[in-house]
């Protein structure tokens, strides 16, 4: 299925969760927002989060700035 | 004698503001803190880098300083609503830093759309901090549609030029209810010295203590200034004079 991440298109071989899909991005769960769909998906709810096909993901981290 | 500044429920004992951009080493980062004592830092929200994701800012900042997100990237109130409510939700507090840029040129933040994301978040019970270019009507409009604060510039964004803007910002600290804090452009102690003198509330300082040779030196540098200012304001400094006022008696004895 394609989805689209942070703004590109990515195809997803196998359904997964949110949680999955950040570990198999060798992401650390700390420190994310991710949002589905214009929604914050938060911790512990991520593993309840089915990606469904066109689901528009973002990945977000905070980072510094002034 | 205490002198603290409150601020959206907020006491805080030190009136230097500070930001997380532009550390050649994130590590100085909590260093700075501690040499600054600044008991409240920025920091923007972006994609997660998916090739090279970036390490979380926050794990360089103490459980006791407050988070201050601004909305960078932002070109319209729209964008800037929505930073603000991501920020929150993810956990960053009330306070919200408003940057609304299209130029790229001299990083003028757009009061217009400033405003009009001032009014929102504000009614949605942040605690507003507008980043505005200094301008008594547009300073009035938000301190009315609810800012905590308001923020005008002292020069562009890392020029490090100073108080450029320092009759206007005048204007503001005598005519405005809402706690003044000059930030971008102040570029050295003195600066932010001068700004305090003038009666501004608080400083907010990036580029200048994180550019420095010495970050962690600068800091310290920094809120020393600070407190200078803060004291000679409420001190009442004395008047300036066209001519000389002799400071030791005139000796008649010399010509007797």
């Amino acid at each position: 299925m394609e989805l689209l991440v942070n703004g590109k298109k990515e195809v997803l071989k196998t359904q997964t969760n949110a949680k999955q899909f950040i570990q198999d991005k060798n992401l650390p769960l700390e420190g994310l927002v991710f949002m589905l769909n214009d929604e914050i998906i938060k911790k512990d709810r991520l593993n309840e989060c089915i990606l469904q096909e066109n689901d528009k993901v973002e990945i977000l981290c905070f980072v510094s700035g002034g | 004698m205490s002198d603290k500044f409150t601020l959206g429920g907020v006491e805080f004992s030190n009136r230097l503001f500070t930001g997380t951009g532009k550390f050649p080493d994130k590590n100085l980062i909590p260093k700075m803190l501690e040499s600054s004592e600044s008991e409240m830092i920025t920091m923007a929200l972006r994609r997660v880098d998916l090739t090279s994701p970036q390490e979380n800012i926050l794990n360089y900042i103490p459980k006791n300083v407050v988070l201050l997100p601004n909305t960078s990237g932002a070109r319209n109130a729209e964008e800037a609503v929505k930073i603000a409510r991501i920020a929150r939700e993810a956990g960053c507090g009330n306070f919200i830093k408003i940057e609304v840029i299209n130029d790229t040129k001299y990083l003028m933040p757009d009061n217009e759309e400033t405003l009009k994301a001032t009014k929102i978040l504000a009614g949605e019970g942040f605690q507003v901090l507008p980043y505005m270019m200094p301008d008594l009507i547009a300073a009035k409009k938000m301190q009315d549609a609810g800012a905590a604060a308001i923020m005008p510039l002292g020069s562009p964004i890392g020029s490090n030029r100073g108080i450029e803007t320092r009759s206007i910002i005048e204007m503001l600290i005598e005519n405005i209810n809402a706690p003044i804090i000059v930030d971008a452009g102040i570029g050295r102690p003195s600066h932010a010295a001068e700004a305090m003198e003038m009666g501004a509330d608080a400083v907010l300082v990036n580029s200048a203590i994180a550019l420095a040779n010495d970050p962690v030196r600068m800091g310290k540098a920094f809120s020393m200034a600070v407190k200078a200012g803060r004291e000679a304001y409420l001190a009442k400094m004395a008047e300036e004079s066209k001519y000389a006022e002799a400071s030791s008696p005139l000796t008649g004895f010399l010509r007797d």
